[in-house]
């Protein structure tokens, strides 16, 4: 149909272009032939006068010649009568004869010179006339020399008849001559005209002519390119118009979309190839029936309740389109632009309803992507930026806004260079230099201006952006602001530091307060023991200086000086060994446990315990020696110690291994200890009992406590009032067990 | 007369204890006592009030209290030891107070002799004054000590 519209729409254009145009050919033609005409009448005219005047000129000449030759005529013939009446010889009448008869037709042609120019002048009359009388003058005088001898001839001859005659002749022939030469100049002059009037003709025929030729060219020339695009369109529609339905029908087929023309009554009448593959139905079966009931079934309910309003709309003539998704029977799930066009009748009448049904899943789902992206672009909390190879912003994200404080509109189209600080722009030639070689540039550390001229501490990850055929056509950078990070770092560093100082200052105080505690013990050892052995030594030299001149309460006194400084010395001695625990630094080695045991029930003295060792030797654990070994020992004597008076100390030592440690057991059948108490009595100066029943400094378990957990171990007592107890001390085991080692001294 | 020991200690009640117990143990070497650590090194050296050396001889032995006043009895002990003449032959016995490892160590370092800790009884004290005359006054055979009289 829109093939058929072009042809007459262009003939058309081309009537309406061309006619005023033709009008002013025609005119511009009709006025250069009449225009050339003109000047070929001109032309003609004067060429004609031109010719006229050549011939009059001609016979001017032809006058003039007949006049000369008449008088050379008439001269001659005078010439002979003259010697013939001299001598009367008859041989010089031979001119006069000649000339007699040439009169004739001198005569003749002048009359005929003559003729052409109308009446003959008077002149020349004058001169025929003249010619006659000369002659018969002379044939006269001729005739009277031979009839009556030379005196009546020359009598005639002296009459002056002859002469005067000759005169007129003369004259007349000069007046023929003026008057010829006068028409002669006349007609010069109009030949003169006549040649420029030709000329001009001639040459402005020429020049018109060339102009109109040109025109015609050019209007011609247009004229027909018009034509030929006008017959080539008309020749290719007239092709397209020869395509037959089955390519009509492959063309539809071969669109990627579902192309259907249904009536108004909602059946198909045509559906396309298509239809085939998305619903699994032959084209040529859907004919006739209802669109309803084939979307339904092969797309779905859903669908066709989406589509139907449109379609419905369609039939009322209205051109629709709208979007929907269905699964169609080959299983594929596709949103699709459904298109429907009403075909109108020239009318208006609504003939029926061309469907396009258009698969955009995959415009859909690139452009979801592509919002996706976008909105994690925008969303990101890194600022995103992208630019051109020649560093022109084009693209800006929030975060972007928010970092360098340009917003979006204002910073696309703008040089990267707002946003490097002016000692970096060196820096960001480089780094593209480096991405045109398609490397990458990860956190990089930099400074960035924002739009207030503030820095900003930034983290840059920057990488070039391809093209499909993996040309660079931009970069990429996404940026953190660090500044925190940075903040965060110096304030760490600074804590750092300051708990350093902290740390070296408290080091400090601690090594003052362990040389003060160190001055303390060497003083105690020293300067507390002095006044000690002052008394005790004063006391003694007392007893035995004076023990005579003393009484018995005076001895008892100083007795109980000695016992008094005794005690004291002991209290001392533990205190420094408390006390020395917590200053000197172990190294633990690997030692037998059954050998410190036994070594410690050693050190016991006059007591009156036998402790039973029971210590396997295969026990060995990482410890001090001689702190075990006091340890142990102070065990010992506390057990011998707290004994029931009226029961036979029974004590035993064995040990157990325990996880990664070994418990070494006292046990006792003495006195026991009330749980309350249990812990108590691992303090310092923590006793139970008086000095009078059990004696002692209160500093022996706290000994072992802290010896114990300085060798990364422990120490404790399971116990019942008055059911003995059983202490225990455990200590981590040594691996592998030293098993060549037999003595723990050796190894100190 | 024999020659005198040179008792270096500043706490009276030792001193009169260590005196009583040389003279209980009859020992007939006169103990010479000096009070603070420059009094030892006059003495030694024969200078200030000690510049009579008939009065005050080189002592035989050298008992070294290392708490002293003044110069304290390292001091006293590295002055005796990097003396240039005899002096530093003379042997020392400290006899202290401070049972302290490094304290003993530190004395041995500095060239002591032998190294007594002053014990709380007085009976311990008797045994080691009469150890210490049978050992360093009898048994040992001490150095010879040319006395320069000024």
């Amino acid at each position: 149909m829109t093939v058929q519209t072009i042809h007459p729409t262009v003939e058309a254009t081309l009537h309406r272009a061309s006619g005023s145009g033709r009008r002013l050919l025609g005119v511009l033609t009709l006025s250069g032939v009449l225009l050339l005409m003109l000047c070929g009448l001109l032309g003609y005219r004067a060429l004609e006068r031109l010719a006229a005047n050549e011939q009059a000129t001609q016979r001017s000449e032809d006058v003039t010649r007949s006049l000369e030759e008449l008088l050379a005529t008439v001269r001659d013939a005078e010439t002979g009568q003259r010697g013939y009446l001299l001598t009367g010889r008859d041989e010089y009448l031979q001119p006069y004869i000649a000339g007699k008869q040439h009169i004739g037709p001198a005569v003749e042609r002048l009359r005929r010179a003559l003729a052409a120019d109308g009446p003959m002048p008077a002149s020349a009359q004058a001169a025929e006339r003249a010619t006659e009388a000369k002659l018969a003058e002379l044939d006269q005088s001729i005739a009277l020399y031979r009839s009556k001898g030379r005196d009546a001839a020359l009598a005639l001859v002296l009459t002056g008849q002859g002469q005067r005659e000759m005169d007129i002749l003369r004259a007349s022939v000069h007046a023929t001559e003026l008057v010829e030469s006068r028409h002669m100049a006349e007609r010069t002059r109009d030949s003169a005209r006549s040649r420029r009037v030709a000329v001009l003709a001639f040459s402005l025929s020429l020049i018109g002519a060339c102009v109109l030729l040109g025109v015609i060219y050019v209007a011609l020339s247009s004229d027909l390119l018009r034509r030929e695009r006008v017959e080539r369109s008309l020749r290719s529609s007239e092709e397209q118009e020869r395509l037959s339905a089955a390519e009509l029908r492959t063309l539809s087929d071969r669109i990627p979309a579902l192309l259907s023309y249904i009536g108004t009554d909602g059946r198909f009448v045509r559906a396309n190839e298509v239809y085939r593959r998305w619903m699994k139905i032959d084209p040529e079966d859907i004919i006739g029936r209802q669109i309803a009931h084939v979307l339904t079934q092969r797309v779905g309910v859903a669908y066709w309740s989406a589509v139907a309003p449109f379609f419905k709309r369609a039939c009322k003539g209205e051109s629709v389109s709208s979007e929907a998704t269905g699964t169609y029977a080959d299983g594929v799930e596709r949103t699709v632009e459904v298109n429907y066009q009403p075909d109108l009748a020239p009318d208006g009448q609504v003939r029926g309803v061309v469907a396009l049904v258009n698969d955009i899943s995959t415009r859909r789902h690139s452009e979801e992507l592509q919002a996706r992206l976008g909105a994690i672009v925008q969303s990101s909390s890194d600022a995103i930026v992208l630019k051109s190879l020649d560093g022109t912003i084009c693209a800006w994200n929030q975060a972007a806004e928010r970092i360098y404080g340009w917003a979006e509109a204002e910073a696309i189209g703008k040089p990267i260079y707002i946003i490097v600080p002016p000692e970096l722009h060196k820096q960001e030639d480089r780094i593209l230099e480096r991405l045109r070689q398609g490397e990458r540039i990860e956190q990089l550390e930099t400074v960035r201006v924002r739009k207030d001229g503030t820095r900003v501490d930034m983290s840059l990850t920057i990488s070039p952006v391809f093209d499909n055929v993996g040309r660079i056509i931009g970069v990429s950078k996404i940026g953190r602001d660090i500044t925190e990070r940075k903040r965060t770092e110096a304030a760490v560093q600074q804590l750092n530091a300051e708990l350093e100082t902290r740390v070296r200052e408290r080091t400090r105080e601690l090594q003052e307060a362990n040389d003060d505690l160190q001055a303390f013990s060497y003083s105690v050892s020293h300067d507390l023991r002095a006044p000690l052995r002052a008394i005790q030594g004063f006391a003694d030299a007392l007893l035995e200086d004076y023990g005579s001149q003393l009484d018995e309460t005076a001895r008892s006194y100083l007795a109980q000086v000695e016992q008094g400084g005794a005690r004291m010395t002991q209290l001392i001695d533990d205190l420094l060994a408390y006390s020395r625990l917590s200053r000197v630094s172990f190294e633990p080695r690997p030692i037998s446990l059954e050998r410190a045991a036994l070594d410690a029930r050693s050190q016991l003295g006059p007591m009156a315990c036998t402790p039973l060792i029971e210590v396997g030797p295969e026990f060995t654990v990482l410890a001090h020696a001689p702190t075990l070994e006091q340890s142990i020992a102070n065990l010992l004597s506390n057990a011998c110690k707290f004994v029931r008076p009226d029961v036979a100390s029974r004590i035993r030592v064995w040990a157990e291994p325990r996880g990664r440690c070994i418990r070494l057991w006292v046990e006792d059948n003495g006195i026991g200890i009330a749980p309350e108490h249990q812990e108590g009595i691992f303090r310092v100066f923590e006793r139970l009992h008086g000095q009078e029943i059990y004696p002692g400094t209160g500093i022996g378990l706290a000994i072992v406590r802290r010896a114990a957990e300085r060798m990364q171990g422990a120490a404790g007592v399971e116990s019942e009032l008055g059911a003995g107890s059983r202490f225990w001390l455990e200590l981590p085991r040594a691996e592998p067990p030293a098993r060549l080692r037999t003595s723990s001294r050796a190894e100190n | 007369m024999a020659d005198p020991i040179l008792l270096v200690e500043d706490d009276n009640a030792d001193s009169m204890l260590i005196i009583r117990a040389f003279r209980k143990a009859k020992i007939s070497n006169p103990v010479e006592r000096v009070d603070h650590g420059d009094a030892a090194v006059d003495y030694l050296n024969g200078s200030r009030e000690f510049n009579d050396r008939v009065e005050y001889p080189l002592p035989v032995l050298i008992l070294l209290d290392l708490k002293l006043p003044r110069r304290s009895g390292f001091e006293v002990l590295a002055w005796i030891r990097n003396h240039p003449g005899q002096i530093r032959r003379i042997p020392v016995v400290v006899l202290t107070s401070s049972a302290h490892n490094e304290d003993i160590n530190r004395a041995y370092d500095l060239g002591a002799n032998s190294y007594l800790v002053k014990p709380g009884n007085p009976e311990i004290l008797m045994d080691i004054v009469q150890s210490l005359d049978s050992y360093w006054l009898t048994l040992n055979s001490g150095p010879e000590l040319q006395d320069l009289l000024p």
